[in-house]
Formats: C-alpha cells, structure tokens, sequence
C-alpha cells in the first residue's frame, strides 16, 4: 500500500485515485499502441500470404482473406507458376543455415571458452597488452575485415563451402569479453580448493567454471544462432551457388526480377509467404525459449 | 610470451604461404601442334559460361566436340548468376592465380581481363603456320562480321585479336501482332511513325476500340481499362541504357569516348543528346512512350503480356520472353524505329569468347581447337538455332541448310525466335550495328545512362539537369 | 604464491584456435586494408597499382556518391537513433510501471530482434508498395514510398519506421532490467516527498540509467552507421533506391561493397572506404565518451 494514501483526505484521494486511474489508461493505451505498431508488420506478412492476387490488387485493404491460400506456401516448394527463379529449393537453404550454425556455434563454444579461460585464470606475460589489443579490434568495423576475407577465401579455393561460411565468425572478441566477465566472478577460493583436491586447471575449467558460467555460454550458443540466421552479407559474397545459399541471402535472390511486379503479375502472396518461412522457425523457438533468451540479451547489454 | 609470439607468426606465415598457392601455368607462350596435341594422353580445359540455355547448347555442341578429340576434357563452370558472376568470379580467380582456361563475356569485362595482362593474343594462332591451327577452309577470318571483330581488337596499338565474337544479339520490336492487323494498323518504321500512331492508338483505346481485340477473361482488365488507370502506354524501350545509347546515335551525338583499354569518358553532354532525350520525354508526356518502371515492373515484356503497351523495344534474344500466357495473341517482330535514314542505327550485343593466361600451353592450344569447333560455320548457325534470337557471327552460317531452313520454315516452337532472326539478317543488309564501345569503366557509365533515361521518362527530370546530375555522380574518373 | 605461477604454455594452448583465427581472419584483413588504401588506384581486375599515396582517399572524397551516402547515413543516424532510445526508454519505463501483462508485453516489443532483417525488410517493402501494399490501400492512396518516381522523403521516411521498428526490442530490454535493478529506496524517498512523476523521471531514474543509456548510445550510433542490409531489403532489389535512383539511399557501407563488383573492382579505394567509416565511428565514439565522462554517474 502506498504510504502517502495515508496523509489524504477522502476528497484529496478521490482525486489522487482518479489521477491514478488516467494515468494507467493513458500507460496502456501507450503500450498497447506501440505494441500495435510492433506487431502490424507481421499481421500483413502473414495475411497477405495467404491472400489471392485478386485480393492483393484490390483497392481497399482486405484485412481477412476470404479463403486461406495454402497455395501461395506450397508454391515456394513446388515451384509450379514459376514464381521463384533458378530453382532455388527453402530446404536447402534451412539445411543450409543450421549446418553453418551448428558448425559456428560449436567452433565458437570452444575458442571463446578457452580463451576467456586464458584471460580469466591463467597468468601469462603480456595477458592484459593481448587483452587490451583485443578489446580494441571489437571497435573496427567488419566491413573492413570482409575485402580482405573475401580475396583470401578466393584464393584458398573455398568459395561456395561451408568452411568459409564457418571460419570466419568462429571466433568472436565480445563472446569472449563477456565470457571473461562471468569467470572473473568465480570466487578464487573456489579455485584453491580445486588446487587442494588435485585437480588440473583444464580439470577445473570442466569441472567448475563450465557449470557455474552455464547462462552465459547459453546466452552465447542462443545470439550466436541468430547471427547466423540474420546473416546476409557474408553468404552472398563468398557463394553463389543456389546448393548453398543460406535462409537470408537465398530469400533475396528467390525472388530477383520479380519484385517490382503489380497487377495480375503480382507475387507479393508469395513473397510474404517466403518471409513468412524465413522469419517463424526462429520466432518458435523464441517462444519455447523464451526466458533464456530475453534474460541472456540482456544481460549481454548490462555487462557491456 | 616469446614461445607465443613465435608461435603466432609461424602460423599466420603458413597462413600467407597457402595463399600463395598458384595454378601451374606457363610464362612462355608456345603453340602445340595438333598431332603433338592428339598424342597427349589426356587435357583438362575449364570454361566457364553463365547457366541456362547457353550452357544447355554448349553441352549438347560439346558431345560431339569429344568425338573429335577424345582426349580433351571440357569442364563447363556454368555460373547460375549470368554474366554479372562470370566475371566476378573469374576476375577472383585470376586475381588468385588460378582461372578457367576459357570465358565467355562482354567487351568491358574483357577490357578488366586485358589490363591485367591475362589475355592470350589469338593472332598467334590465326596466323601460324601449322595445319589445323591457323587460317584455313574451316576457319576464314573474313567470315565473321567485320564489326563484331573489331570489338575484340583491345589493344591500343595493332589490330590483334584478344577474343572472337561467339554469341550476338541485337535489339528488335516486338509488336502484338493479333492487335495490329485487329485494328488496321500499319508496323511504323520511324520514330516520327511512332509518334503518329501511338497518337491514334490512344484514341482507339480510349474509345473501347481495342476492348475485343481478344477474348478478355474474367478479372483481366481491357485496354481501355488500363487507358483509364493510367498504365495503357502504346510503346515501351525494355533496356533504358540501349534506348539513350541508340537514340544517341541515331540522332547524331556522342555517347562515351575511349582513350584506351584502360580508361574512357563520358561525352553525352551534348546538343544533338539532348534533343533525343527532349523528343523521348515529350512522347511520355504525351503518354505515348514508357520504360518497364513506368508500369512498375521490372521488364517491360511483363506489361507486353497484358496488352498494357502494343510495341516493345528488346534484346532480339529475348523475344520468348513477350510471348502471353496461353498464347492469347499473336506477337510480330520488326526492325526498331530510326529517326533519319541516313543513320540507321541499331546495337550490336553480345559476348566473345577468349582464352585466359592462367593455363599451360597444352590447354591453351586445346581451347583453340575448341574455339574453332564452336565457331566452324555448321556449329555457330547449330548454336544460334538452339539459344534462339542469337545471331551467328558468320556470314557462312547463314547459308547453311539448316539455317535457311530455321529462317524460312521454323518449327512451330521457334517461330518467334525465327522472326526475330529474320530481322536481324534484315539488318545486315539495311542498318548500321554499331558497339557500345569498351573500356574499363563503360559498363558503369552504361549503367549510369540508364538509369538517367528512367529519371527523364518516368520522373519527368528536367533533362539538362538529369545529364549533369548524371555526369556528377560518375565521379571525376570519366570527366575529360 | 600460486599468482605468480607461469602459464605459458597452456595459454598458448588454450589461446591457440582463437589466435589462429584472428590471425587470419581478423589482424591479416586489418593490415591489408591500411595497405590497399594506400596503393593508388589498386585494382582487383589488373592486379597493379600506381605507387604509395593517398590518392584512394583523394578520389572518395571527389566522389558525389560518397557525399551522398554520408549524407543518407548521417540523417539516418541522428534521426533515427535520438527517436529509438527516447522511445524506448519511455517503453522501459512504462512497462516498468504495469504489473500486469507485463510480460506479455514484453515478449511483443522483442519480437522485432528474433526476426530475420532481410525477411522483414521485404515485408516493410511491400506494406509501402505503391499499388498493392497496406498503407497506401488503407488510406485509399496512390503514394510512391518506394517505387518508381518516389521522393527521397518518401523512401527516407520507409527506412527510417524500419529501422526503428527494428532496434526498439535490444533498447527496451536493456532499459528495462536496467530499470529493475534500480534501488526502490530511492523511489520509496521520492513518493514520501510526493515527488511527481515528471521529477522522479528526469532526476532520479535518468541519472541512474545513465551508464545504461551512455551504452545503448554508443552501440546504436554505430550499428546505424553501418546500416546497410535494412535497405538493400526494403527496395527488395539487393539496391538502395527504385530502377530510376538505384543509389537514393546509399549508405556509407553500401558505398563501401559496391566497389567490389564495380568496373575494375577498385580493392583499393575499397579499403580506403572502410578506413573513412572507422575513422568516423571512432571519432563519434570519443566524442560520446568525453561527453559521458560529464553526464554519467555512476
């Protein structure tokens, strides 16, 4: 109970409580209107794909489609009217995707494991000059990093392989800034006590600093995916084969040539439906994952 | 630390050195002859083309290219991202040491290829000695059209040949022909015939004239319908760039200027371009005249299909590409409007084809002979029958039986390929190709022109404006 | 002591597959960038250069292009990213106020970040088509947003609801915890005061985010910096603008990777590009910081 409510008479907190009431109103009706402009583009992704081009065309919104078009989805598999172009297949590009994100998210797990664990326990010459040098990389720009990666891939003969959709984002300063924060919290006596028992320093990395750091290195496995998920500059620089492109780069190119079209010629049904496929996987799995993910995002953004 | 140190230059070391991992390739450049070329037990060659149907014909040419050289390998690098990922990708790799031992591209690649020194002079083998690999029966230079060989004359000095042309193309107009002999209409043959009729054309559609020209179905909107919405626009120029640069020349003015292989200017800053883009503009004031944005597409043929223009202006290999759904009508083919006939002007497209540096002498050797199989008069005119409204780079092929017979007698699902070559063999006898001149850097101002045309058709951009605009953002690169 | 203890060899162990990859991937591409911006006119398709020099630099900043991609970048940044964390510190806040549906709430502002940006961009693409898109039929219009013959006001204007709509989900749930791991004593001091709400925002609530919102600042400014994909999405064509102004919107980034395919592949006015858009994050970057050392208390 609020204290000042105390220190009023009836008619002060009459007005106090409808004070507080306009207030509330006025809060979820703020809320709600953002929340509204929030979620209208998924609205008119998910409507629109399942609208006929008639539909499309017409010059009122139709804010429900009056048969759900299943067509437009199977379209994207299918191919039938010929709507994406060379061919591209949407499970080549899932597969595609959650190999490289596998592969990244592992690759990173270790090296970002093992070098925080350099930087946290261990005691070496020159461990706060690197740590310092690497802190400072976290501020160029990839894009200075992508001309130079894309002549090497080049001349490594990699092009369009999963290893230079992998190598390159292995290996992440962040990851490792914030995983070095975690480990430095585990108390040294923990450590010493781990020394008394015998145990090696690799022991106790497994052993103790793993299982204590576990939300940290979920929140890294968890932002890691969605990098990859998101990525799109990368894989269409260094492929261009249709057998490899990812779930971002593919879904541009699926639909090139096409995009402009209006009138009977219209896919936009099936663009929205494209997207559609493109954006749920992820937002399920945020649903079922749903604490870990918010909780971890932010916790990246306040250790910063 | 000192341990750590080493340790990490000896790997980024080994980093530099994997990079230094070049192709086998040889310095010297030296012709093998053929018997020393049959007697090799077995050469690898790589081209690299852009899929679809140019590399679906070179497969089926390349079948009996092995009956006569079993022991040459083709590898065919069919790049499914058009012309636009052939070159980058060869530029990659050639950058890399490493490269296709044959392309195919256009003029200004090849102009990129040529500054890096990775062309191999063809003069050497057209004009050796040895049999099967110089000038003979089989292989007449005077053949080919003399301006398709001039493209390939890159160097600044001399007039070797760093490529040959392997598959041209010019532009067409594409007329719904169900709608002109519907309507009583006569094909226009100049850009003031043009005007005139497109003038009529909106009058008779606004009328409802066109309305049954063929059987409308339900939900399609008519002619007159699209008139009312504004998207009915008789005449449209499908490739903006080619419609200033012809136009350009038509009219008598200057487009790009080379100075060499390496460097060119933009010059289109002129009076005579000026009154060309002036006479355009007033046309789509008048709503006579569009580009594929005007409807909002991409591709003008898409608003062909749906009868929202009747005349189209396009690549003379792209003519399938305006035939309706259902084959609701008839399409014609046609020559493209002059404005004067003393400069009967039409583009010369297309790629050639050249062997490149990062490769051995045997490979070298053994893409020519492929070469001279590709364009020996029997394959160019098999291959331009097979990829439709190319046209064969030998005068020869068009004597041939068979393209006579692809001319005159086409197979019901070439017809309109046929037409269009028709009118491309019309050219040669009647109008001037003329090139788009390369250099390193046309193909930005190509661009650049394009989409200037755009801005002045559909944005109605003041033209003397729109050109310094233009010339502005090319940057100082192409200023002379 | 057990702090002094030598771990050479197992750091160069442990360090080892991070440092290799760094190495390559990392410390060679940002060594090879400082010297291709210096070899004058390097090309990719000639493989030659014209000496050591600035003139890489030189021609960027002659080029009308990288004007205008300062330009779009620019108004971009400091339009949207001002609007983003206003926005979204007032969400936090509000959101902080409600007990119920909270979570709820706050699950529906996240969603933005869960979502692929190529993926949305198309469908803000296609909310703003000229004929068969949602705003334009709602409002029973015929706008060009970001078609043929749009403004640049029009397109800008796309881009900027994008981008918003994209970065409030990372700002808010920062805030938010931030919030919620304020002290309630000193909101309790302020209700015994009768403090209004106004005050306890600007004097209490600010001042004690503020290490938050100096975070949240810096990150965005240089996310928004090197804005790029948000546009090739939205016109749907892999280009920033309608086929007559491909180029309306480019971003400085955008500027930076069309060298790659350009006539020539000009590597070295490339790299001297991202050397330009380094130096302007690193000076944003400082500046924010001087003024942070003032305005944050910590």
């Amino acid at each position: 109970m609020n204290h000042s409510e105390l220190f009023l008479d009836p008619k002060q907190m009459k007005v106090y409580k409808t004070k507080k009431i306009l207030f509330s109103i006025v809060l979820y009706s703020f809320l709600i209107l953002v929340a509204l402009f929030i979620i209208i583009p998924f609205y008119y992704m998910l409507v629109t794909s399942l609208k006929t081009v008639e539909e499309i065309n017409s010059d009122q919104f139709i804010f429900f489609p009056r048969s759900w078009m299943w067509e437009n989805y199977s379209e994207l598999f299918t191919n039938k009217n010929g709507t994406i172009t060379k061919g591209i297949s949407l499970w080549t590009m899932y597969k595609n995707t959650i190999i490289v994100a596998v592969l990244t998210t592992t690759g990173t797990i270790i090296t970002v494991v093992l070098s925080a664990f350099a930087f946290a326990r261990l005691n070496f010459k020159g461990r706060e000059l690197i740590f310092s040098i690497l802190l400072m990389t976290m501020m160029i720009p990839g894009e200075i990093y992508v001309i130079t990666n894309y002549q090497t891939i080049g001349s490594l003969g990699w092009r369009n392989t999963y290893q230079a959709l992998v190598l390159p984002f292995v290996t992440s300063v962040f990851y490792t800034f914030f995983l070095r924060q975690t480990f430095k919290q585990i108390p040294n006596e923990l450590y010493l006590a781990a020394k008394v028992d015998g145990t090696s320093d690799f022991g106790y990395l497994i052993k103790i600093m793993i299982p204590i750091a576990k939300a940290t290195i979920i929140t890294i496995i968890i932002l890691s995916m969605i990098g990859t998920w998101n990525a799109y500059v990368w894989p269409s620089l260094v492929t261009n084969d249709k057998s490899m492109y990812l779930v971002s780069n593919g879904l541009l190119e699926m639909f090139k040539g096409k995009v402009e079209q209006s009138g009977p010629d219209s896919i936009l049904n099936v663009q929205m439906a494209g997207s559609t496929m493109v954006t749920v996987p992820l937002l399920i799995v945020f649903i079922l994952l749903r604490k870990y993910i918010m909780s971890g995002v932010s916790r990246s953004g306040i250790k910063g | 630390m000192k341990k750590f140190l080493i340790l990490l230059i000896v790997l980024v070391g080994a980093i530099a050195l994997t990079g230094c991992k070049k192709n086998v390739f040889d310095a010297e450049f030296e012709i093998i002859s053929v018997a020393d070329l049959k007697a090799e037990q077995e050469i690898n060659i790589s081209f690299r083309v852009p899929s679809g149907i140019i590399s679906t014909a070179l497969t089926t040419l390349l079948e009996d290219f092995k009956i006569e050289w079993p022991n040459i390998n083709v590898e065919l690098i069919a790049e499914s991202g058009g012309y636009g990922d052939v070159r980058k990708l060869t530029i990659l790799d050639l950058n890399n040491g490493i490269g296709p031992t044959m392309v195919i591209g256009y003029p200004d690649h090849f102009a990129e290829y040529f500054s890096g020194n990775h062309l191999i002079n063809l003069q050497n083998f057209i004009e050796s000695d040895l049999e099967g690999v110089g000038e003979d029966d089989d292989f007449v230079l005077s053949d080919f059209l003399e301006s398709y060989l001039n493209e390939n004359r890159i160097a600044d000095e001399g007039d070797d040949l760093y490529g040959l042309p392997f598959n041209k193309s010019t532009e067409v107009m594409i007329y719904n022909k169900t709608f002109f002999e519907h309507m009583n209409y006569t094909v226009p043959t100049t850009w003031d015939e043009v005007k005139t009729l497109s003038k009529k054309i909106l009058v008779d559609v606004a009328a409802g004239k066109a309305d049954n020209v063929i059987v409308f179905g339900e939900g399609e909107k008519k002619p007159s319908q699209y008139l009312a919405d504004g998207m009915f626009v008789p005449i449209a120029y499908d490739s903006t760039s080619n419609a200033i640069i012809t136009a350009s020349r038509q009219w008598g003015g200057t487009y790009t200027e080379r100075e060499n292989i390496e460097k060119g200017y933009a010059v289109f800053n002129n009076d005579k371009v000026k009154e060309a883009l002036t006479f355009f503009q007033g046309m789509a004031n008048d709503g006579l005249f569009a580009v594929a944005e005007t409807f909002g597409e991409s591709y003008a043929s898409n608003a062909f299909k749906l009868i929202k223009c009747v005349m189209t202006i396009g690549s003379s290999a792209g003519v399938g590409y305006n035939v309706p759904e259902g084959n609701k009508f008839q399409i014609g083919v046609a020559p493209i409007p002059y404005r004067d006939a003393n400069a009967k002007y039409v583009i010369q497209q297309g790629t050639n084809i050249a062997i490149l540096g990062q490769s051995t002498n045997i490979q070298r050797s053994a893409a020519w002979q492929l070469i001279r199989f590709l364009l020996s008069s029997e394959n160019t005119a098999k291959f331009a029958m097979a990829t439709g409204g190319y046209l064969p780079v030998r005068k020869s092929s068009y004597e041939t039986a068979a393209y006579q017979d692809y001319l005159t007698n086409p197979p019901v699902d070439k017809i309109n390929h046929s037409m269009s070559a028709n009118v491309g063999l019309q050219y040669r006898n009647t109008y001037n190709f003329f090139v788009d001149v390369a250099f390193v850097g046309s193909s930005a101002i190509r661009d650049a022109v394009g989409s200037m045309f755009s801005a002045i058709i559909v944005n109605k951009k003041d033209i003397t404006k729109a050109i310094q605009d233009t010339l502005n953002e090319l940057g100082p690169k192409y200023q002379k | 002591m057990l702090e002094y203890k030598k771990d050479g060899w197992k750091a160069a162990i442990s360090l080892a597959p991070a440092m290799i990859l760094l190495a390559v991937f990392t410390f060679w591409p940002i060594l090879n960038a400082f010297r291709m911006a210096f070899m004058n006119d390097y090309s990719m398709s000639s493989g030659k250069w014209d000496g050591i020099g600035i003139r890489n630099f030189i021609y960027i900043f002659k080029d009308p292009t990288f004007w205008t991609a300062l330009k779009n970048t620019c108004i971009m940044v400091f339009i949207s990213v001002p609007i983003t964390i206003i926005l979204g510190l007032f969400i936090a806040v509000g959101l902080n106020s409600i007990k119920k549906l909270q979570s709820t709430f706050q699950t529906i502002f996240f969603l933005p970040y869960v979502t692929n940006t190529i993926a949305l961009g198309l469908v803000f693409g296609a909310m703003f088509h000229q004929y068969d898109g949602f705003i334009n039929q709602l409002f029973n219009k015929n706008i060009s947003w970001i078609g043929a013959g749009a403004s640049y006001t029009n397109a800008m204007i796309v881009l900027m609801i994008y981008t918003v709509w994209n970065g409030l989900a990372f700002k808010i749930i920062v805030f938010l915890s931030g919030l919620q791991s304020i002290d309630k004593q000193y909101y309790q001091a302020a209700q015994i005061d009768a403090t209004p709400r106004g005050r306890v925002f600007r004097r209490i609530t600010v001042p004690l985010l503020s290490p938050m919102i100096l975070y949240i600042t810096i990150t965005s400014l240089i996310g928004a910096f090197k804005a790029y994909s948000s546009v090739i999405s939205i016109f749907g064509t892999g280009k920033y603008g309608p086929g007559s102004d491909p180029k309306l919107l480019i971003t400085i980034v955008g500027y930076v990777y069309e060298k790659l395919w350009a006539s020539g592949v000009p590597l070295g006015e490339a790299a001297a590009g991202s050397l330009i858009l380094f130096a302007i994050i690193l000076a944003i970057t400082l500046v924010q910081l001087q003024v942070g050392k003032k305005r944050v208390h910590y």
